[in-house]
């Protein structure tokens, strides 16, 4: 016989259940419920007219690159400041894995002026690029390089816990068996940390999608050339063109979902292959 | 942490020096260049300058919007935070796991997706816009509107600190004190609250941080409505755009300010709640 | 002629989803008993105290009852109760010290029913120093040990002035030092303060040292109630007698018992047995001592009969002495006294 839920002493039920319904309904699901309904319930050829629209697919394509080279920029590089946050002492260790978590603090208006700044013509880095003549801001280039300041937190905060957690034995086995330490990196570190590292990526991918403040300010906003899917949703809205932000959204939000059931999965999918082989 | 252990199937030297060099240059020029730069930019021209900026009338509504959204935003989330993980580490139900993740979904939305979808219930061609106009009620490019677009953007971050910690402490002290006569009310203040004080602060903390620091979402719902419904964020973007950079970044070395109180207030807490995780899991060995 | 019945249990039934944890359990206890419900785990000890406690419910049957001081339990609030509960793990509030961990039950008293604030610390001081640990009320549960908790949480359950008392498996997280220790204090605890207790244990040492009676449950089922001296030396089923100390099995070959096609299964204490050099009577059976162990304080014997069978036997250091036994000896092992019990 299974109940509803299980018998207990503690007084509280119906009251917390019944808010946090309430509140989940009021604040989440009817506005996610509003946009679903916005964007899917429309004439098909509306709906195709803004999502395949050159303008639009131009963004979906930028928007779609620019993440996803972002993300494997930082898939690189967050692995390797992981395992040296975790591996390693040196002076300004601890100011390093505090300066990680900056992108998650600051605002994404705040970041997206001072890399604008940084990558200008005349900026601190813009200079030092402009005799090789590439153009950081207002260019592609410069979304990836906002993109990566966004994502890398979200791939060391990942794969650091990973790296915490392996098995020193698993090393030193390694080394005992005749395997020399790069090898011993390849074929059995690299190996167990692919999947926190694939999740970490997946994270940062799927943040990068949806970017606004970081970007809107380096990017040009071009629109074919520059302009972000995020955007093109803004300017659709400042068109009163609810139907054809609605559909963009609706995609974008999918997207998203897609990718964070794949985390999901690819999580559970892992552990169930390590739970086999212990 | 260093592990000195490691020292036996090590990394030759090169590889190690090159790891650190690595990691240094491009965390420095990634990150801690932009935070530099915004204090810089920010007093380009002047000290003076600098102190107009901030106490420029505008920015103060900003501000004062800003202060006001977060205040709000933050008391609502909490009071949802604290009922959610109640429901969900004291008791078991069937669609728990659901609700979990439920609870998640805005982490999902994008910002301007986030802003969108008040857009389409409460402005002017959305589900309840006529209604609202009828009643003289303004959502939509109004501090209601900041404030909603907030709140769905911070939703989960008190939620998501409380429930793993109640959880893990299970409900045994709570049965205690009820069947020592203690009523709901008397459970949660005298019981439960001081075991969850600190996760409770660094949830606090976090959504702070985001609520104040929100642009995307804000954005699109707020209708850049000078002094009335700009944000912080929002009036930064403004003086960007009207090209009196030195005065955008000069208001947002305000909030990257806030950031780095953020940060610090975040590695003590993590500090703080360490230690008492550490001294539970000493307990259980003990016992 | 009786005492009162302060607790009164019948047909109490309670499935989980995946097994039976009661099968209509019936159970009186007389006021100022302390009992104890001993058995393995899955036995349903620790569900049918709950069950009295309230934090768990009997399946719906309207034979079912539960009765405590004369209040129907079953409609009662857990918190209304007035129920002492002392869990494994103590459950103590880590965030309040000793003094207000003890003071709690009285703190959230309704207005009219709370002691004033001095009568309140007279009575916390009190079981403080029933329980030994005045110099501790201001310290917290976290700088205390294992058995130092499981006072406080005694003496917070007793603050309250409980109809009963009732604890789960309450030393079972301790050391075995310990355990002894507070076992003993319990018994002079209870002389003090006789409330009504019951007292869930896997521990037979434990429930034969401790109660006035015991409670000996197996798969959801009360298999035996009686005084320790009762269920160890008369006990009724094949279960109460293999689960209480060591016991020999043989099988029927006693003379003399009316076999009705049930085979005889004689159940033997060790301590019943004796060992002699020559064949006494015919009551005897031949065997070979393969193992002596004399550290402690009896000896313990292990034998093998001409049939294979396992004997074990303990004998006072005295007549080990006496007989001068060496392993391999071909003895004889003769039964003393011995239960017999018919089983299908």
């Amino acid at each position: 016989m299974t109940r509803l839920r299980q018998h207990s002493v503690i007084p509280g039920f119906g009251l917390t259940l019944g808010y946090t319904l309430f509140y989940l309904s009021l604040i989440v699901l009817i506005p996610l419920t509003a946009l679903a309904v916005r964007g899917a319930v429309q004439p098909w050829a509306q709906f195709s007219e803004a999502v395949f629209d050159p303008r639009t697919l131009a963004a979906w394509r930028l928007t779609f690159f620019t993440a996803f080279a972002a993300s494997a920029i930082n898939a690189v590089f967050g692995l390797i400041v992981a395992w040296t946050l975790v591996r390693y002492d040196f002076p300004g260790r601890r100011v390093l894995d505090a300066l990680i978590d900056v992108p998650f603090a600051l605002p994404t208006a705040v970041s997206g002026i001072a890399l604008t700044a940084i990558y200008a013509q005349n900026g601190w880095m813009g200079r030092w690029l402009q005799p090789f003549g590439v153009k950081a801001a207002f260019s592609p280039l410069g979304i990836v390089v906002a993109l990566t300041f966004i994502g890398l937190p979200f791939i060391v905060r990942t794969v650091q816990p990973a790296v915490e957690d392996l098995d020193p034995a698993m090393e030193e086995a390694a080394v005992l068996l005749g395997a020399g330490r790069l090898t011993t990196l390849g074929r059995v570190v690299l190996p167990t940390l692919q999947p926190a590292l694939i999740a970490g990526f997946i994270t940062a991918f799927a943040r990068s999608l949806g970017e606004y403040g970081s970007v809107i300010f380096i990017s040009g906003n071009m629109p074919m050339k520059t302009e972000i899917a995020s955007l093109l949703i803004v300017t659709k809205l400042e068109q009163f063109d609810y139907a054809g932000a609605a559909a963009i959204a609706l995609l974008m939000l999918v997207s998203s979902f897609v990718l964070l059931f794949l985390v999901n999965v690819g999580q559970w999918w892992s552990t169930r292959h390590l739970r086999r082989v212990a | 942490m260093a592990n000195d252990s490691q020292q036996r199937s090590a990394e030759p030297p090169w590889l190690r020096r090159t790891f650190v060099a690595a990691s240094v240059c491009f965390v420095s020029v990634l990150i801690l260049l932009p935070v530099i730069s915004v204090f810089t930019e920010a007093l380009r021209k002047g000290f003076a300058f600098y102190i107009t900026s901030i106490s420029d009338p505008l920015a103060f509504a900003a501000l004062k919007l800003t202060l006001t959204t977060a205040a709000v935003t933050l008391a609502a989330n909490l009071v949802f935070g604290l009922a959610a993980s109640w429901l969900i580490a004291k008791f078991s139900f069937r669609g728990r796991n659901l609700l979990l993740s439920l609870i998640d979904l805005p982490f999902a939305v994008s910002p301007v997706v986030s802003g969108l979808v008040f857009v389409l219930l409460f402005g002017a061609q959305g589900w309840f816009g006529t209604a609202l106009s009828n009643h003289g009620v303004q959502i939509i490019f109004a501090t209601p509107g900041v404030i909603l677009a907030t709140i769905f953007v911070t939703f989960p971050f008190i939620a998501r600190e409380l429930i793993p910690l109640m959880q893990e402490q299970g409900a045994e002290e709570e049965e205690a004190a009820v069947l020592l006569g203690a009523n709901g009310w008397q459970t949660f203040w005298r019981v439960t609250l001081p075991n969850i004080r600190w996760a409770l602060v660094y949830g606090v903390v976090l959504a702070n941080a985001r609520a104040m620091g929100e642009f995307g979402a804000v954005s699109v719902v707020s209708g850049h409505i000078r002094g009335r419904t700009n944000t912080l964020p929002l009036h930064v973007e403004i003086l960007y755009n009207e090209y009196n950079f030195a005065a955008a970044f000069a208001v947002a070395s305000l909030l990257a300010l806030l950031a780095l109180v953020t940060l610090a207030a975040k590695a003590a807490l993590e500090w703080r709640i360490r230690l008492e995780q550490q001294r539970v899991a000493a307990e259980q060995l003990e016992a | 002629m009786s005492a009162k019945t302060t607790i009164d249990v019948s047909h109490v039934s309670k499935s989980f989803a995946q097994y039976v944890a009661l099968r209509d359990v019936d159970l009186q206890v007389q006021e100022g008993e302390l009992i104890a419900l001993l058995g393995p785990s899955g036995s349903g000890k620790t569900t049918l105290l709950r069950i009295i406690a309230g934090l768990d419910i009997p399946d719906p049957d309207r034979a079912t009852s539960v009765i405590v001081d004369g209040q129907n339990m079953l409609d009662r609030r857990a918190s209304e109760r007035r129920v002492g509960f002392v869990f494994q793990h103590y459950a103590l509030f880590r965030h309040m010290t000793v003094f207000e961990n003890i003071a709690f039950g009285l703190r959230v008293r309704p207005r009219k029913q709370r002691p004033p604030e001095p009568a309140l610390r007279q009575k916390v001081n009190e079981l403080l120093e029933l329980i030994q640990l005045g110099r501790w009320a201001k310290h917290y549960p976290s700088q205390l040990s294992g058995g130092q908790r499981q006072r406080v949480a005694l003496a917070r359950a007793l603050a309250i002035e409980p109809s009963v008392l009732l604890l789960d498996e309450p030393f079972g997280a301790l050391d075995a030092k310990v355990r002894q220790e507070l076992r003993r204090w319990l018994r002079t605890l209870h002389a003090k303060i006789p409330v009504t207790s019951v007292l869930v244990t896997h521990d037979q040492e434990e429930a034969l040292e401790v109660a006035d009676r015991i409670v000996i449950m197996n798969q959801g089922r009360v298999e035996q109630i009686g005084t320790p001296d009762e269920v160890f030396h008369s006990p009724l089923s094949e279960f109460v007698v293999t689960f209480l100390g060591n016991v020999n099995l043989f099988h029927g070959r006693v003379a003399g018992v009316e076999a009705n096609g049930h085979v005889p299964r004689v159940f033997v204490r060790p301590h019943e047995l004796e060992i002699e050099r020559v064949q006494s009577s015919g009551a005897s059976v031949a065997a070979r001592i393969l193992r002596i162990q004399s550290a402690g304080p009896i000896v313990r014997i292990e034998l093998s009969s001409d049939q294979n069978e396992s004997i074990s036997v303990e004998l006072t250091h005295e007549k080990y002495r006496d007989l001068t036994l060496k392993t391999g000896d071909a003895v004889f092992v003769k039964v003393r006294e011995a239960r017999v019990l018919l089983s299908k």
